[in-house]
């Protein structure tokens, strides 16, 4: 018997949902660090001094689909060291002193009529305009593209809803800039080479502009491209992982399948690919989320990359209690940071500052043997097995260690686990050390 | 600001409260328990506690200092402490309740470890010992047959003086009878009011049974305990009570009085506050609900109407083998399960 988990039961408060989002102000100084993905390494091409105008490169990979960060403000760089990036790494930085001309921003734009393009320029474009996949780790969007093997067309997985539910961002866009979104499925299918798109919608969507001019959104056919669209139940947790699509899709379909080996986006993604592809604009600003019960207002604020969270709270109001835990990227799924001068990066999807009086207690006890853990696994694990022979070395037996790879990373074993243990992260260890 | 702002894992928020939490809530329902103790001058029932939290603490604080090395649980060690002297009558002498108690959980701890290390349930344990050393100090309730072949037993005993009444029985009942039970077509007699309040018995957890009720409502409601074990046990337990207990004093079937099985012996304090004791039941929902019902069989056949002192600790004990069992049968189904399925998203990986 499965305990399946509700959003509400999961969060402490719900999640608000928005219709309109605002430009959040330019940072005084923009602080970007050069590594913003994983599996990546970047080096600097600027130097200190150096006067850089906004989308301007500030560092780039050696490989030839790497890694490419911009310069999201006009101005001269008046320091390169080391900050906290919101992964809570260690990381080189750009600090940028805003000055001069913006030559994006506030300026008229010019659609490119990116369907004459073949196939590698769109790639290239994508790749140039550093444009990265935030499905799940942050990655180049073009490192996977050139990572799907070649002898199969393969399926393009949209997510129109955020993995974590207590933020809203990738929901919003979906909803609020459908035709961009669906341009970017285009864009993104053409570079690809996609045989379907799957979109996978919340029951609660309600887009300002219908996706498809057709009545009938289930299935269209558009050239040899199919759209299907899937609706999930987002009152229940979790439902956007990459298994959970996959167990979702493969149920309810039997003339097709789905597998790691397809390519999966969301919405901010398929946002960025619109906006570098149609605009020729480089990934310099997103979508962020800010909320929480420690500042006075929350939001959907379309955020200059590198501005420092700091400035974020402040333009929202300011805080009305005391500051207690910044968390990046969802309650459930996030990880916290110490720092308020944190930069937004690529990454970055939700920023929720919560009071002090929120802040839970990660003191951690024995297992007590309660077995919540078991019966909440969507994946069918013993989190608490698992943890033993981790921990303690306790032997278990092949078939739970074989189970090990099952894990969506969901959290929620320890989202219910009393005696407060490390589970989820345990997995995750134990899997790298089983490999 | 730095403390709360101290780099944790995730998540950031938790479905179920703490063990510090979960011990601590429980903790503080049971304080009117001792308040009221305090204020019906029951200090010889204060001093047992007294002792019983001493020797837990002690127990404890060796196991965790010299032995194990590890942090001293404070609040899982009180509340072992108050729930051990919440069983023993007033009668039993100080130092050898001190000394039982002691020995009994140094070598639960020792022998098994930890809060959910030991299989039995160290409170049920510790009474049980405590009985087999110093039944004498146990109240005998022994009543006679004609009580319990009648279909209204409780009313009989409150008839006949064996249940104390409070002065404001009387105005109680008639209030109740007169804005809630006249809605409902009943009438409830005198005596039940002094029963739910308290029943006079030497020993604690037999008497405030409207305090056990409001606690095990704070503690359904805030999360700290799970519905499965001590309701499949209740209702098991009042089931057959009803059906089967004046059929063995040659009454007749499905006529037994259930008021008086759970307001006596300490039924719903056992089911609320010892029963699911960390580490002693089953971890499927499925297997808790085996275990409360298995174990509302045994309580049934052990201490039938509840007029037993140590009915409901024999039970839980009755309960911890059947756990045992529960457990092997769910570790079986477990791994058959994986066996099964020892990739079950193989097909995920299939390429379409």
């Amino acid at each position: 018997m499965k305990i399946k988990m509700k959003v509400s039961d999961l969060l402490p408060y719900k999640s608000k949902r928005y219709t309109e989002s605002m430009n959040s102000f330019v940072p005084r100084e923009a602080i970007i660090p050069l590594l913003q993905e994983k599996d990546t390494n970047t080096f600097c091409t600027v130097n200190q001094g150096d006067i850089i105008k906004e989308g301007q490169v500030l560092a780039t990979s050696k490989e030839l689909h790497g890694s490419i960060i911009h310069s999201s403000v006009p101005g001269y760089v008046s320091q390169i060291g080391y900050i906290s990036d919101p992964d809570g790494k260690r990381v080189q930085a750009v600090k940028i002193k805003l000055q001069g001309e913006f030559s994006l921003y506030g300026k008229p734009r010019q659609k490119i009529d990116w369907q004459k393009f073949p196939q590698n320029t769109i790639r290239r474009i994508i790749c140039d305009n550093g444009v990265v996949n935030t499905f799940g780790r942050v990655v180049s969007l073009i490192h996977q593209i050139d990572r799907l093997p070649e002898k199969n067309r393969h399926t393009l997985v949209v997510r129109l809803f955020d993995l974590d539910p207590s933020y809203t961002t990738d929901q919003f866009i979906a909803e609020q800039y459908p035709e961009e979104i669906i341009t970017g499925i285009k864009i993104l299918a053409t570079a690809m080479n996609a045989k379907r798109v799957l979109l996978i919608v919340p029951q609660n969507f309600t887009p300002s502009k219908p996706l498809f001019p057709s009545e009938n959104t289930e299935k269209i056919l558009d050239g040899d491209l199919e759209y299907i669209t899937i609706e999930t139940d987002t009152s229940f947790y979790p439902v956007g992982g990459k298994k959970d699509i996959m167990s979702l899709v493969n149920k309810k379909n039997k003339d097709y399948k789905i597998n790691f080996k397809d390519l999966y986006v969301d919405s901010s993604t398929l946002y960025a690919v619109y906006e570098a592809v149609v605009y020729n604009q480089p990934v310099i600003d997103k979508f962020v989320h800010i909320a929480g019960h420690a500042v006075y207002g929350e939001g959907i604020l379309k955020v200059r990359l590198g501005t420092p969270i700091r400035s974020l709270i402040a333009e929202l109001g300011g805080f009305i209690k005391d500051g207690g835990k910044i968390i990046i990227n969802g309650i459930l799924m996030g990880h916290n940071i110490t720092d308020y001068d944190t930069p937004i990066t690529k990454g970055v999807k939700s920023v929720i500052i919560i009071p002090p009086k929120d802040v839970v207690s990660p003191r951690s006890l024995e297992c007590i043997r309660c077995g919540m853990c078991r019966n909440v696994c969507p994946m069918g694990l013993a989190p608490d097995i698992l943890y033993g022979h981790y921990a303690y070395k306790h032997e278990i037996s092949r078939g739970h260690l074989n189970t090990l790879r099952n894990c969506s990373d969901c959290v929620l074993c320890n989202a219910v686990c009393p005696a407060r243990l490390p589970l989820c992260q345990s997995i995750k260890l134990l899997r790298g050390a089983v490999k | 600001m730095k403390k709360n702002n101290a780099m944790t894992l995730r998540p950031f928020h938790f479905v179920t409260p703490s063990i510090f939490t979960m011990t601590g809530t429980v903790l503080c329902v049971l304080v009117p328990h001792i308040l009221m103790l305090f204020f019906s001058a029951s200090f010889d029932s204060l001093l047992i506690i007294f002792a019983t939290l001493l020797s837990s603490c002690l127990a404890e604080a060796i196991d965790a200092f010299l032995i194990r090395k590890k942090d001293f649980n404070i609040p899982v060690t009180l509340l072992q402490g108050v729930l051990i002297g919440m069983f023993l009558p007033s009668t039993y002498p100080v130092v050898t309740i001190f000394i039982i108690v002691f020995v009994t959980l140094f070598i639960a701890k020792y022998s098994f470890g930890g809060i959910a290390g030991a299989w039995v349930n160290p409170i049920a344990f510790s009474i049980v010992m405590a009985y087999f050393i110093g039944s004498i100090w146990f109240p005998t309730f022994i009543i006679a047959p004609h009580y319990l072949q009648s279909n209204n037993t409780s009313l009989m005993l409150i008839n006949d003086g064996l249940f104390p009444i409070c002065s404001f029985d009387a105005p109680l009942t008639s209030f109740l009878n007169n804005t809630i039970f006249s809605h409902l077509g009943v009438n409830i007699p005198e005596g039940y009011v002094s029963m739910m309040w308290d029943t006079g018995a030497i020993i604690p957890a037999f008497r405030f049974n409207f305090f056990t009720l409001i606690g095990s409502l704070v503690l359904f409601s805030t999360r700290c305990l799970s519905w499965e074990v001590p309701l499949s046990f209740i209702i098991t337990y009042c089931f057959m009570v009803w059906l089967l207990c004046p059929v063995f004093a040659g009454g007749s079937l499905a006529s037994g009085d259930i008021i008086l099985a759970l307001f006596t012996g300490g039924t719903l304090f056992a089911a609320f506050f010892v029963l699911s004791w960390f580490g002693t039941v089953p971890m499927t929902p499925t297997g808790k609900i085996i275990f409360g019902v298995t174990t509302g069989m045994a309580s049934f056949l052990i201490s039938g109407y509840g007029l037993s002192a140590v009915g409901a600790m024999f039970s839980v004990f009755c309960g911890n083998i059947f756990s045992l069992i529960i457990q092997m049968l769910e570790h079986l189904y477990s791994e058959k399960q994986l066996s099964l399925s020892t990739r079950p998203h193989h097909h995920l990986e299939e390429h379409n």
